[in-house]
């Protein structure tokens, strides 16, 4: 018996455009995603490393 | 990149957050979820929307798939969800009230109805009732009938719609 399920899948071609769409969306999360690691994660951790650096030469004098 | 397996494809992704690697994933997948959501809209621009949503979104949740089934299932289910909450919300936003006495009586009332009876219907005829019935509803059917899809979630539904499950 033939399946009518089968018969109403879609076989349509994938408009090309649609790629760059999505890869240029991504690539903005991407970025998004970076800068906020370096606020929000690197930024601080450099601050309190050099803080701390400074902290042991006064400690060593 | 393209001798990678989909899992491990997923991992370095998951690892580099690199977009080119997933561009591989999206040239492979790509051309079946557009067709799956060219299945729950209305035209071919709501699909590419809706196809362009899907990808974004897996961008994002990429780590919560956990390897426990093959990545092509989970992108299955990852898709499905995504239409059917997106045919629901579309729903809502039309205000389609739903008298939910109306549903639970036609609950009461399901008959068991045999695949045969299914497969009997016309194609025409099948879409015309796939686009009225609810989109969860859609879903289970097309779980089983279009592909041989199965899960404990599949399983779950079906016994919700009391059709008879093999």
């Amino acid at each position: 018996m033939d399946n009518p399920f089968k018969e109403i899948l879609h076989q349509e071609a994938l408009p090309e455009k649609l790629k760059g769409k999505i890869m240029n969306d991504i690539s903005f999360i991407k970025f998004a995603i970076d800068m906020a690691d370096l606020v929000a994660v690197k930024y601080p951790e450099a601050i309190d490393n050099l803080l701390r650096l400074k902290e042991g030469k006064k400690e060593n004098k | 990149m393209n001798q990678f397996s989909d899992e491990e494809l997923v991992h370095e992704i998951i690892e580099t957050k690199d977009s080119t690697l997933f561009a591989v994933l999206y040239d492979r997948y790509a051309p079946k979820v557009y067709n799956k959501c060219l299945g729950f809209s209305k035209s071919k621009v709501e699909a590419e929307d809706l196809t362009h949503d899907i990808f974004i979104k897996l961008y994002v949740k990429l780590n919560s798939f956990k390897g426990t089934s093959k990545f092509s299932t989970w992108l299955y289910s990852f898709t499905y969800n995504f239409c059917v909450n997106y045919v629901q919300r579309d729903a809502y936003r039309n205000k389609e009230q739903v008298n939910e006495d109306a549903v639970e009586k036609n609950a009461t009332e399901v008959d068991e109805v045999s695949d045969e009876e299914i497969l009997q219907l016309k194609a025409e005829k099948l879409k015309k009732v796939l686009s009225i019935i609810d989109p969860k509803d859609k879903m289970i059917l097309l779980m089983k009938y279009q592909t041989t899809y199965r899960s404990k979630k599949y399983k779950l539904h079906w016994k919700l719609v009391r059709v008879p499950l093999k």
